[in-house]
């Protein structure tokens, strides 16, 4: 089975579920073979938007095209767009290899046809011996691997993922991160997949939709988003960041209630009140001479190869710096100053 | 949570009261049964071979048996759909849809039984929209007869059927059905492959709800089915009551027992069969 | 996006979708009205102002339900006696009903099961049976029948339904509440009466009005142990309809699907009775 990857292109969606605007103009091109992952916290349409994918809802507004063609007039039925749910959605009242073999069933495609896809697909997911299993004695990580071998046993042009992982045991989490990542570098199968985990979405995906009360706020490579968000939101919600509020000055330097910190090169100069997020690992600590902000150490959290810092400003706002195990170890009660590590370049927003 | 055991004798007053007012009587009827005779001189199982050897007796009891599972299939082919548009309706539509299913259960059989009367009777609605039509010169009989009673029980104990079927409709997991059409099944196959089945333990507990309430339907099928048809519950009425012949009346109602008794355990078998395969 | 193709639906999809959509929608909708029409022809037939059950009815008029008021005191003396006997009843089987369930929920033991289904059983097995039971029982002790026994058979048709709903209720309480509430030091029946009781009130209520119905409609019982003189409504409209079909049992009727529909809206206010019907 071959699948040729197409493109899905997404036109100023928009969806509302009586008075509350649910999705706001959204406009998305994915590639073909593209993985991109719908990033943001709950409740901000990231499930809706994929269901209007899938065609198991019809949006208020917008066009969605697979592979040039308007797809919004197609049932799901007909749409090609496989959707593999959170709970996994196994028909309990099926063997794996029924539930496999499901969506050829539909097609009307020969009984003998049908029980080869199956065990190549059953194989695919590493399920081989699972076939005459009832869903009720599978595992999580085991009924995920069903579902996706039943999905994916009708060639989908389109693959869509709803929270794929959030069922799953941590240990389990990174296995199937993995193997689902394998299957659709190797299916080259055009995907989308909804997440609120940030690690998961910038690990997998190739793009990220980083987006908020409906509205994508930004669309990008996982190192755009994380070193150039192009908001505050995406900034703050991917990351640990700190965020400090001031005035920025004709040096570089915001002056704030927190104190002087030279910022260096930023890429964009406002006038007005400004926003900046700094990673921890922007920053580091510096002696008396060096101009920076001043502050308390509070906590200090071991987190193998690094060192997290709580640093409480004169203004109460927390910092976050994070050092290489092994540099010189601080306390908490210690007095120090913070800058910025040179070559930053920080993200700076209008207030 | 530790249970707290010593409660346990709170039951006793509602345990004696079923002893005393459920168990007792009911096995004083067995007893009764047992005697060979009405004058209740001599014991023996005659008041059974006379009921299962005799052809009138035997056409009794399976038109009984035969109405009912007629009744249940009616109820089944009305009240699923019905259940099925209460599923898909929205909320609004759904608080009065209850209340009108509701509110039969509510009302004696006796007032529901009426009804079909006066709709069956030859002033009645299908006489009169009969004769509108122009299909009919004079009023056509339609009360007394088996289907009037059928149609009668399956109308009555319509909402028996549907509020199970209602439960376990709403049980199914919606995710169930859209992973079917995203898969490429229509609506039929999914209804018939995924639906149906799921809803198979309300369907059951529907179905055996009115049967057991059609067999047993003294109110509808005396005043539907009229003198003409002798069905069990009126028998053990008459028997007892008119003929005085107590021990043969027993008999009869041991039977209707039994043979509703007979369902319950079977429908309650398949039943918890069919709960492991729909419990995933 | 003037000039992008729009992909079509396929017409098999098409059939498919629109035969089932009016297949379900046309036995949903002869569903609803094969459940409501009879109750809407009682009501209509019972305003006539002819002499027959004549439908549709020659003409409207309430004098039914006048010569129901003022001339059927038999009429009105079964219905004071059915809600008599149902008070009674309910009020009784509640009390044994509550004390039951209490000593029942939770409890997986064989007994406790088995004794449910016991209680239970008069929902599923013909009534009637136990009518000619208890009646064979009373004349066997010479108690000829009285209200007495006739509220002793009423009884035990109320409680399976007063019991179902308390079990239900006390099966959704939080037993951390109780546990509470002793830790603090109140005593087993203060505790009872002072957080499980007013908790479970409203499904207790629910299940005492389903069962006052119950025992008000109630005619396999009341067959049996009703004596000639004292006869309860359902019985005596069965007697009237069976005799001479008097259009005033259609007025009864009426009155009787009236005082139903209020007293469902009502408690379904109070107690979110419909629940409990499931």
């Amino acid at each position: 089975m071959t699948t040729r990857g197409v493109a899905l292109e997404l036109d100023r969606i928009s969806h509302r579920f009586g008075h509350t605007v649910a999705v706001d103009g959204v406009s998305l091109r994915i590639e073909p073979g593209e993985i991109v992952a719908l990033l943001g916290p709950s409740g901000c349409g990231k499930t809706t938007l994929l269901r209007i994918v899938s065609g198991l809802l019809r949006q208020s507004g917008g066009h969605v095209t697979v592979d040039g063609d308007i797809v919004d007039d197609l049932p799901p039925n007909e749409r090609g767009a496989g959707i593999v749910f959170q709970n996994y959605a196994l028909f309990p009242h099926m063997t794996v290899e029924a539930n496999v073999g499901y969506g050829l069933r539909a097609r009307g495609i020969a009984r003998a046809e049908i029980a080869k896809t199956v065990e190549r697909m059953l194989a695919l997911v590493r399920m081989g011996g699972f076939a005459r299993r009832m869903p009720r004695q599978l595992s999580g990580g085991q009924q995920q691997r069903v579902a996706l071998a039943r999905t994916l046993a009708v060639s989908p042009r389109v693959l869509l993922l709803d929270e794929p992982f959030g069922a799953l045991d941590k240990n389990l989490r990174l296995d199937m991160q993995i193997e689902v990542k394998r299957l659709q570098r190797e299916l080259d199968i055009t995907t989308i997949m909804v997440t609120h985990d940030q690690e998961e979405a910038l690990s997998l995906a190739d793009r990220v939709a980083v987006m908020n009360h409906g509205r994508v706020e930004q669309f990008g490579r996982p190192d755009d988003i994380y070193d150039r968000p192009a908001t505050l939101f995406v900034a703050t919600f991917v990351g640990t960041t700190s965020v400090l509020r001031g005035k920025l000055l004709e040096d570089g330097t915001l002056y704030g209630t927190a104190g002087r910190l030279p910022l260096g090169a930023t890429a964009r100069r406002p006038t007005g009140p400004i926003v900046v997020a700094v990673r921890p690992e922007h920053f580091r600590f510096v002696g008396d001479v060096e101009p920076g902000l001043d502050g308390r150490i509070e906590l200090v959290l071991p987190l193998g190869p690094l060192v997290v810092y709580d640093v409480v400003a004169s203004d109460g706002t927390t910092l976050k710096v994070t050092s290489p195990r092994g540099a010189a170890a601080r306390m908490p009660g210690d007095r120090v100053r913070v800058a910025l590590a040179p070559g930053t370049v920080v993200p700076v927003f209008e207030a | 949570m530790k249970r707290r055991g010593g409660d346990w004798p709170l039951v006793l007053p509602l345990a004696l009261f079923f002893a005393v007012f459920v168990f007792a009587p009911l096995a004083l009827l067995g007893a009764v049964s047992l005697y060979s005779d009405a004058t209740l001189s001599r014991l023996g199982v005659a008041q059974y071979v006379k009921f299962l050897t005799d052809g009138f007796n035997l056409g009794v009891l399976g038109q009984t048996l035969w109405l009912g599972l007629l009744a249940t299939i009616l109820a089944l082919v009305i009240g699923y759909p019905l259940a099925y548009m209460y599923m898909v309706a929205p909320v609004a539509l759904q608080r009065v849809l209850m209340l009108v299913i509701v509110l039969p259960l509510l009302t004696s059989a006796v007032v529901r039984t009426f009804a079909w009367v006066v709709i069956l009777g030859r002033q009645g609605i299908v006489n009169g929209l009969l004769a509108a039509i122009g299909l009919i010169d004079a009023p056509v009989r339609l009360l007394y007869t088996p289907w009037a009673v059928v149609v009668a029980l399956a109308q009555i104990q319509l909402p028996l059927m549907a509020l199970p079927v209602i439960t376990a409709l709403g049980n199914i997991d919606p995710n169930l059905r859209h992973a079917s059409y995203a898969l490429g099944a229509g609506r039929w196959r999914t209804f018939f492959a995924i639906t149906l089945p799921l809803s198979a333990p309300g369907l059951l507990a529907g179905c055996l709800l009115v049967y057991a309430g059609s067999v047993s339907a003294f109110v509808t099928q005396t005043l539907v089915g009229g003198g003409q048809l002798m069905l069990m519950p009126q028998y053990m009425f008459q028997q007892a009551i008119q003929a005085n012949n107590y021990p043969f009346a027993a008999a009869v109602a041991m039977i209707l027992l039994v043979a509703v008794l007979a369902i319950v355990i079977v429908v309650n078998i398949v039943t918890r069969k069919t709960q492991a395969l729909v419990h995933g | 996006m003037a000039d992008v193709p729009r992909a079509r639906e396929s017409r098999g999809s098409r059939v498919e979708r629109w035969s089932f959509a009016l297949a379900f929608g046309a036995a949903g909708v002869v569903a609803i009205a094969l459940l409501v029409a009879p109750t809407v022809i009682v009501l209509i037939t019972s305003f006539t102002n002819a002499y027959s059950l004549k439908f549709p009815p020659p003409g409207y008029s309430p004098r039914w339900y006048a010569a129901l008021w003022n001339d059927s005191p038999e009429i009105l003396a079964a219905a004071s006696l059915s809600v008599e006997v149902a008070a009674i009843a309910t009020a009784i089987a509640t009390v044994l009903a509550v004390a039951g369930a209490v000593a029942l929920a939770r409890r997986r033991e064989t007994w406790a099961r088995l004794l449910d289904a016991v209680f239970m059983s008069p929902l599923m097995l013909p009534t009637l049976a136990l009518g000619l039971a208890l009646l064979v029982l009373f004349n066997a002790l010479g108690r000829g029948l009285s209200m007495t026994t006739l509220v002793i058979g009423h009884v035990a048709i109320c409680t399976p339904y007063i019991l179902r709903t308390t079990t239900a209720s006390l099966l959704q309480l939080d037993p951390g509440l109780i546990d509470s509430a002793r830790s603090l030091g109140a005593r087993p029946w203060f505790a009872f009466r002072t957080v499980t009781l007013p908790l479970v009130a409203p499904g207790i209520g629910a299940g005492a009005f389903i069962a006052f119905m119950a025992s008000f409609d109630n005619v396999a019982i009341s067959l049996f142990l009703s004596d000639a003189r004292s006869e309860v409504l359902p019985i005596r409209m069965w007697h009237i309809i069976e005799a001479n079909l008097d259009v005033r049992a259609a007025a009864a009727s009426g009155v009787l699907i009236a005082a139903a529909a209020v007293l469902m809206l009502v408690l379904e206010r109070l107690t979110g009775v419909s629940r409990h019907l499931r």
